[in-house]
């Protein structure tokens, strides 16, 4: 009897630690992440600083200083590049280690091993979509580089010495909530990490939806509602620009059919990046600014994530001080300022996509056809972890062209639809060297001399420096195409298809010292049509760029309160080439009540989107039917498919009233544009009042739109919602609900340059400390923190913390 | 008076044992301590129950205060609570269980001994 007293309570006792050491489900395994000495309650510093003042880490040569300011920016002192680049490594690891491991096991396809199965179609595509491929690619050439190779094994050392060095404790908070703990650090992480970026940034193509359409639409449709460039299109190399070269020339083949076949929904799951990745920069000459020095602004617009995709750093070693965003996983700063120069980024949107269509000879895809011939295909069986199941396996074939993403095992229809993609970032390149270079230059010599190592994703680099020059390249790895090479899927078994060659660096689109004064660039057409290399994309911007030429072309004496002005500007350039012929349209006399107080808001509305404004939420939902309406046709046949862009909708709801598509199919009477505008004005007030009645929260454009800056594992909890921001995509605060202006940088290059910045997050990954989301306030209010990059560790400003890193002792 | 020095003992060694081994070291504090020190079941088991319970709420309101509940009102959230205060108390049931748990199964532990002694008596 005792024996079994005793076995049913310590039954019950092991039963307790056993479960409470468990995950089950959703739910962490409470005894471990309750404890409030080394769970949950561990991560909880708000204002606290919990590193340690004295770190030892080996490999290093001297000491290093690192100097945290008032917003837990890093000031790093290194005697040489080795020290600060495992500095730089040890210092993102220890300020944001689980991000760095979520977004390389993202790139990887590896989030099943984190959440379970729900991930695995997405993992699927990441190894379909070739990053790990491209990344094992990459890797070698960082490798093997003199001067990248010893340094890349240096910033691997230092977070590796942090990861060794962590207890349950100590680890970040999300490892202890999904229960799992960090691997080590390896180079081919960081080349992760840039296939990440490549593929967020040049990831999306519309070559499958162009051929669905060109099938539905005929070839003539196709091309009146997706042209290739639009009448007033403002390009980022202003006219003045002549292209003195001789261009390499590939002729278009005599007879080119694209094959009508193409995969099944290639984009339900939402696996392609957000389309409105983009941004904005621009450089002013010291003709036009209050100081007679240049100045240059950036703002990349990406998804709103917390932690931030940015980790902004001043690194110094003999020979460098340099300040501005890092990406945590890649050595030195990304987009920043030096005591010389400042440059900055936006996307370089272009199509280096191809898809074609392979013909295999049999079942067992050992070879495909190819200029009459019988190839031999390359097969790799890629294995998936999956949390809590089974290991899956996904057989991928590589042809000549790059790997088979779409086949009969992946949303292909049947055993002929394969297709294969070409893509620019499979091949191997050394980004890693161009920043290397970029965070050392002196002048404009050494800035072109950085950009000839970078490839992809291809960027609009903006460069001032202090000796005046300003400057804009088109810089990346392009194919040199014929005319709409590419555009539709390709006949994989015809050589003529296949890229031959690619734009040679001095024949980019770039331009130093305009006339004007000024450059910019806001994701728009790189050129006009006198460039003598087809270019095509499926969705330049045309909005942002030409308010921004606009301003800066009017803008004298400029001041940093200009350019701070300007970044967050919030004039709706499109909706003002569009709302007075939509309001002019109605008939005032069929509104009710509500509806006429719906449109004198949006008739006394200046096209400034506040975030306190209410026009701006009628007009968005009142646009969405119009365009929804609009486009029926199109979106009956796949709700996915693209549609006709902004500029191609607007002249046809201005110039051509007879369209077909303006019918609305469902309805049996033949509509005009007036009673498509009116349909969805009610409409839109209806949804507008709905909205009122079901949330509790004042109608006003913030509200409505809702802009969340998201944790990257989705959790409400540790995310930031209904953020106090105006602006909309195509706006230059282009901050929409789920997107916008990810770093805002200014620098002046007077002497000393100066820099301001703001990102919506903050320096620490942990959802625990007050630095974790700190500026999301000053980020939304339009305001700026200035940047101190004093080379002098003693003259820096609000220090309030320091940490010296040393060599293991002998 | 053994119930309350079986209690503080318990909170004593478990704080320090927190400090250097991972959370089931509570368990083992509160059976070394059942085992150890007699009582009856009910003595033994609340003696684990609030001496961990009363550590783990003590422990939790200190870094919930001192940091203003920043993540404890966070978590809460994601366990569908209102308040960080919440998961003090969640804390400190979790720790109580296993703390009085442990503690009984320590003492019926003790008791299987002593059951060969007091046999050999009556026999």
């Amino acid at each position: 009897m005792k024996f079994i007293k005793f076995l049913f309570s310590f039954i019950i006792a092991v039963a307790l630690v056993v479960g409470l050491n468990e995950k089950w489900g959703q739910i962490p395994p409470l005894g471990k992440f309750l404890d409030p000495y080394n769970g949950f309650w561990a991560n909880s510093e708000n204002k606290n600083i919990p590193f340690e003042e004295k770190v030892v880490i080996e490999g290093l040569t001297e000491a290093v200083a690192v100097h945290y300011d008032s917003l837990l920016i890093p000031h790093v002192f290194a005697k040489n590049d080795p020290d600060l680049y495992m500095t730089q490594g040890y210092v993102t690891a220890l300020n944001r280690l689980w991000q760095m491991e979520f977004q390389t096991h993202a790139s990887a396809g590896r989030v099943s091993e984190i959440i379970g199965a729900d991930a695995l179609n997405f993992d699927r595509y990441q190894r379909r979509n070739g990053l790990l491929y491209a990344a094992e690619n990459g890797v070698k050439v960082m490798e093997e580089d003199p001067v990248v190779g010893p340094l890349l094994n240096a910033y691997t050392s230092g977070i590796n010495s942090y990861i060794s060095s962590l207890t349950y404790n100590q680890l970040p908070l999300e490892y202890k909530l999904l229960n799992y703990k960090p691997e080590p650090w390896t180079n081919l992480k960081s080349a992760l990490l840039l296939k990440y970026m490549a593929n967020d940034l040049a990831g999306s193509d519309s070559d499958i939806e162009n051929t669905q359409l060109l099938k539905i639409l005929g070839k003539q449709r196709f091309d009146f509602l997706f042209p290739d460039r639009y009448s007033n299109m403002d390009p980022i190399i202003p006219s003045e620009k002549q292209w003195d070269f001789d261009p390499i020339t590939v002729r278009r083949p005599d007879s080119v059919a694209f094959p009508l076949i193409f995969p099944d929904k290639p984009n339900e799951n939402g696996v392609q990046p957000n389309p409105a990745n983009g941004s904005n920069n621009w450089v002013v000459s010291g003709k036009k600014t209050s100081t007679g020095k240049p100045i240059l602004a950036n703002d990349p617009h990406l998804g709103l994530n917390l932690p931030s995709i940015w980790y902004v750093m001043h690194l110094n070693a003999p020979g460098v001080n340099t300040y501005g965003g890092t990406l945590p996983g890649a050595m030195g700063v990304i987009i920043g300022f030096n005591d010389s120069i400042s440059w900055g980024e936006t996307n370089a949107t272009r199509d280096v996509r191809d898809w074609y269509h392979i013909q295999f000879k049999d079942a067992d895809k050992t070879e495909y056809f190819y200029n009459g011939k019988w190839l031999k295909t390359q097969k790799i069986v890629q294995s998936f972890k999956v949390r809590g199941e089974d290991n899956f396996s996904d057989t991928i074939y590589y042809t000549h062209h790059g790997p088979i993403v779409y086949d009969e095992n992946y949303k292909g229809e049947n055993a002929k639809a394969n297709f294969a993609l070409r893509w620019t970032a499979h091949d191997p390149s050394n980004e890693q060297l161009t920043f290397h270079l970029l965070n050392r230059a002196n002048n404009y010599n050494d800035f072109t001399e950085a950009l000839t190592h970078y490839d992809t994703p291809a960027q609009n680099f903006a460069f001032a420096s202090v000796q005046g020059d300003i400057a804009i390249w088109v810089n990346g790895k392009f194919p040199v195409k014929w005319e709409e090479q590419g555009k539709f899927i390709m006949d994989g078994s015809r050589a003529d298809m296949d890229w031959v060659d690619f734009i040679p660096h001095e024949h980019k689109a770039y331009l130093k010292n305009p006339k004007q004064g000024f450059l910019s660039s806001a994701n728009q057409i790189p050129v006009d049509s006198t460039y003598p290399y087809y270019h095509y994309d499926k969705g330049y911007e045309h909005y942002r760029n030409r308010r921004i030429n606009n301003q800066l072309s009017t803008l004298q004496n400029i001041t940093i309160g200009d350019m701070m002005r300007l970044q967050t500007d919030n004039f709706n350039l499109f909706a003002s080439e569009i709302l007075p012929e939509m309001l002019e349209s109605l008939n005032k006399n069929k509104l009710n009540e509500i509806q006429k107080k719906a449109y004198d808001i949006l008739s006394n509305w200046d096209y400034i989107t506040e975030k306190d404004d209410v026009a701006p939420a009628y007009f968005e939902v009142w646009w969405d039917e119009v365009y929804k309406n609009l486009w029926d046709e199109i979106y009956d046949k796949d709700e996915n498919l693209r549609k006709p862009e902004l500029p191609v909708t607007l002249e046809i709801l201005k110039n051509h009233p007879n369209d077909p598509f303006i019918d609305n199919k469902s309805t049996d009477k033949k509509e005009s544009i007036t009673d498509l505008y009116m349909a969805g004005f009610k409409s839109a007030v209806d949804s507008v009042e709905n909205w009122k009645s079901e949330k509790d929260l004042d109608l006003v454009w913030s509200n409505f739109k809702n802009t969340t800056v998201l944790h990257l594992a989705r959790l409400p909890a540790f995310s930031s919602e209904r953020v106090p921001i105006g602006g909309n995509k195509h706006i230059v605060n282009a901050t929409s609900a789920r997107h916008g202006a990810s770093w805002r940088m200014i620098v002046s290059m007077e002497t000393p340059v100066r820099g301001y910045g703001v990102y919506p997050g903050g320096q620490s990954g942990n959802p625990g400390s007050h630095y974790y989301d700190n500026m999301i306030d000053t980020w939304s209010r339009g305001e700026y923190y200035e940047l101190d990059h004093n080379p002098n560790p003693e003259a820096l400003n609000n220090i309030i913390f320091t940490q010296t890193l040393t060599p293991s002792e002998e | 008076m053994k119930f309350l020095f079986r209690t503080i003992i318990i909170a004593v060694v478990a704080h320090f044992a927190l400090l250097y081994f991972p959370w089931w070291s509570i368990a083992v504090c509160g059976f070394f301590a059942g085992a150890l020190l007699s009582g009856t079941n009910l003595s033994s088991f609340f003696s684990g129950f609030l001496g961990i319970g009363f550590l783990w709420f003590i422990k939790g309101l200190i870094i919930h205060n001192g940091s203003d509940g920043l993540l404890s009102d966070k978590i809460a959230t994601l366990f569908s609570f209102s308040n960080g205060v919440y998961m003090i108390l969640v804390t400190a049931i979790i720790g109580a269980l296993v703390g009085g748990f442990s503690t009984l199964s320590g003492l019926r532990f003790r008791k299987l001994f002593k059951r060969e002694k007091s046999r050999g008596l009556y026999k």
